[in-house]
């Protein structure tokens, strides 16, 4: 995998994640939900990045999220979010080897089935800070519903992200993977 | 030790830190070290992140300027806000068509009795005839108001009738309504519109008084007059101050059963000439006035 187009389509996700996020919320009884661009950018690389990569690229991804994320009081939590796309990856790097990678479709699926990972991994770790800490303040419940249904938001929007990402995979350099019309 | 072995043991070690991270609390020593070291971090992702966020972020500007969400409560509010207004609109309609009635009214009069003109007499009504439709007014002001006969009598923009018999202290007026009299008049629009009348409007028709302090007039069939319109005195054979003063309110306009083709147009005198306290005389001066 090419890492300098990895960071520079890295930023324009994490862009899209910071730059869209009022435009594409919708208001809903958890609270608004927003689209998690960042999540169908990781499971593009979780479907042709090597393992070691895949690892490496989520982390990443999870740590900006993460620095990206503000709780109440503006306090910045390093670790649910990263923690949570390492769980994520996990995820991708299982399913990866029984889908059909090339197919929009298969992206929308597993971004619903990573997203729940990540957002089980992160909102626990969120659940538990709430025993002994002031932040995060709102009910771990009431993340969770956000969150899932943020992940189904993102999965419907990935579809049409995911053909166009296909037509790059040449850019990125992925070894092993082969374009062509069957 | 070679650089390959030492791999592995950097990523578990990172995945701890950040393990670690996700749980230390934020207060206390640790915490504000940990918030500030974060917070600094995150000023700097914000910071590189933020030129192309900015141009995404306008797409979002775009969307809210064309589809601003619209509450179902801030619907009812602004609606009975726009029935609350709706409903001081028709009042001050209301009341802007009183107003330009009552305008007309005032400058009719201002055109007829021009103050340099005339000198008004305000005699008090002391009697009244005892035939029933009290036709004959008695007024305390005579020949020493220098009342003559045939001056005419008004009420504000109405007409009541004119001066037949002069005394020393006292005369006798008689009204528009008196048994027998006969006076030619238009029919006009209460409020005078800006626009000349239509020749329909334009045409004469002439009433006759009736006992019960009514004027009728029978008119061809296609006389335009409404009830509400006003009848205007337009009579050579009264002076021409009194020209164009009201006589009365049209308060029917029927079809004659004895007369085919024509209809029967009844006017009121208002205000009720039978109730009258005092009434005005209007006394052209010398050299002035009108014929």
């Amino acid at each position: 995998m090419n890492w300098l187009v990895f960071t520079l389509f890295g930023y324009l996700f994490l862009a899209m994640h910071q730059g869209l996020a009022g435009a594409l919320q919708v208001e809903t009884n958890w609270g608004l939900v927003v689209p998690q661009f960042v999540l169908v950018y990781a499971v593009y690389l979780g479907f042709f990045a090597p393992r070691g990569a895949v690892m490496w690229s989520w982390g990443l991804l999870g740590f900006a999220l993460d620095l990206l994320t503000v709780y109440t009081g503006g306090a910045v939590l390093i670790g649910p979010c990263t923690l949570g796309m390492l769980a994520g990856a996990v995820v991708v790097i299982q399913l990866r080897a029984m889908v059909l990678r090339t197919h929009p479709i298969s992206h929308g699926f597993c971004v619903a089935l990573c997203g729940l990972g990540y957002v089980l991994v992160s909102v626990g770790v969120l659940a538990v800070r709430r025993f002994y800490d002031a932040v995060p303040d709102a009910s771990p419940l009431g993340m969770f519903g956000a969150q899932l249904l943020a992940v189904l938001y993102t999965a419907a929007l990935s579809v049409p992200i995911a053909w166009v990402m296909v037509k790059l995979l040449p850019v990125f350099g992925f070894q092993g993977v082969k374009l062509g019309r069957r | 030790m070679r650089l390959p072995a030492l791999r592995p043991l950097l990523t578990y070690g990172l995945i701890l830190a950040v393990f670690v991270c996700a749980f230390v609390p934020t207060d206390g020593g640790l915490g504000d070290l940990y918030q500030g070291l974060s917070k600094r971090l995150r000023g700097v992702a914000v910071f590189a992140v933020q030129p192309i966020a900015h141009v995404f972020s306008l797409v979002g500007t775009l969307r809210d300027e064309q589809k601003r969400p619209v509450y179902q409560q801030d619907l009812v509010a602004a609606n009975e806000l726009l029935q609350l207004r709706q409903g001081e609109i028709a009042r001050l309609r209301a009341e802007n068509q009183r107003l330009l009635k009552e305008n007309a009214a005032l400058q009719k009069l201002t055109e007829i009795f021009d103050p340099k003109l005339n000198d008004y007499v305000r005699p008090t009504v002391t009697g009244r005839s005892a035939d029933p439709a009290g036709a004959v007014l008695t007024i305390n002001a005579g020949r020493d108001a220098q009342l003559v006969e045939g001056l005419i009598v008004v009420s504000g923009p109405n007409l009541l009738g004119r001066v037949v018999e002069v005394g020393g202290r006292s005369a006798s007026v008689e009204l528009i309504t008196a048994p027998g009299t006969r006076i030619n008049a238009h029919i006009k629009p209460a409020v005078w519109p800006a626009d000349a009348l239509p020749e329909a409007r334009q045409r004469l028709c002439q009433f006759d008084a009736k006992p019960d302090g009514t004027l009728e007039a029978i008119v061809e069939e296609d006389f335009v007059a409404e009830v509400g319109d006003l009848a205007r005195l337009e009579d050579s054979d009264w002076p021409y101050a009194a020209r164009g003063m009201v006589l009365g309110e049209v308060v029917a306009v029927e079809d004659t059963e004895e007369l085919a083709l024509r209809k029967r147009v009844v006017v009121r005198p208002i205000p009720s000439v039978r109730f009258l306290g005092r009434v005005t005389v209007v006394v052209p001066r010398e050299g002035g006035g009108t014929p």
